[in-house]
């Protein structure tokens, strides 16, 4: 509970999330793009090299 | 040092040798991250004369330092591998973009969130946030015109110009609070002096450097990818494909 209030910081709680929230979306994005990339660049890979 | 560079910048040996270094990353961001969330939110206090909304510093200033530090890697990657034609250096400049891109447009928002409570506007065009948007189309126009080529070695060379060019940009953003009259405030830390409470200071450091590694796990796997499809002929990235996915 204490935790919480302290965690609330004050007026500013929704713009200090916000900020935190989106870094943390970004960072994922990021990773995610980055596991996409590789699977895409693999099966790419396999279908020319099983073609010849 | 340069012959060991030249062996681990061949792209098998990157490939091989990379493998290993990502949990050395990977490992060191999640616990600074950690570390570094618990310093920003519960440690350092809140400042003086901005109280709470302080706390959006801890993610603003990292996003705009990585956003200048992996536009200098970029442009003295495209460099190297203009001049000493090394094919990873090339790599290594394509697969920055994108994540520096990232951090700007995080850099820039954070901001804009940061600004509304303390300037009361989400958006002035002063030289710093103008010059950090000038940064941001920067980074844009090296992923287009990396993608604007079928031969990667032509995407390289055009790219690399225009990074090594916009680098003029880095030190117009660094000084533009010093040089103009601007509402951001100036640096609160340099090389020689910290103005900011101890706590602040250690979760901004902290965040820092887990950027950093942030930083060095993607590329190094983004450009593991890379490599294998500019590889794509040779027959060690055939066996490595085809004898399974790593």
């Amino acid at each position: 509970m204490e935790l919480l209030t302290l965690l609330s910081f004050d007026k500013y709680a929704y713009y200090i999330w916000f900020s935190y929230f989106l870094t943390f979306a970004v960072i994922t994005i990021l990773f995610i793009r980055t596991r996409s990339i590789h699977k895409k660049a693999i099966t790419q890979l396999r279908i020319k090299y099983s073609r010849n | 040092m340069w012959k060991w560079i030249q062996a681990f910048a061949s792209p098998q040996n990157f490939y091989r040798i990379s493998e290993k270094l990502i949990p050395w990353f990977l490992y060191p961001f999640i616990t600074l991250t950690l570390v570094g969330l618990y310093w920003a939110l519960i440690v350092s206090p809140p400042d003086y004369q901005q109280g709470e909304s302080v706390r959006i510093m801890y993610v603003h200033v990292p996003a705009a330092w990585m956003s200048l530090f992996i536009y200098v890697v970029m442009a003295v990657a495209g460099a190297i591998g203009l001049i000493w034609q090394i094919k990873l250096a090339n790599v290594v400049a394509s697969v920055s973009a994108p994540i520096g891109a990232a951090f700007t447009f995080l850099a820039l928002v954070t901001g804009a969130v940061w600004g509304k409570p303390m300037w009361g506007t989400w958006w002035v065009w002063d030289a710093r946030l103008t010059s950090e948007l000038i940064l941001l189309f920067l980074y844009l126009a090296y992923i287009s015109l990396n993608n604007a080529f079928d031969n990667p070695k032509t995407a390289a060379k055009a790219s690399s110009v225009l990074a090594i060019v916009g680098l003029v940009n880095i030190p117009i953003i660094y000084y533009s609070v010093e040089w103009w009259n601007s509402l951001h405030q100036g640096s609160s830390v340099s090389v020689t002096k910290v103005s900011m409470q101890i706590d602040m200071f250690y979760a901004l450091l902290l965040i820092s450097f887990a950027f950093k590694f942030l930083y060095g796990t993607l590329v190094l796997m983004r450009a593991r990818d890379e490599v294998l499809i500019r590889e794509q002929n040779s027959r060690w990235v055939k066996a490595i494909v085809m004898g399974g996915d790593k």
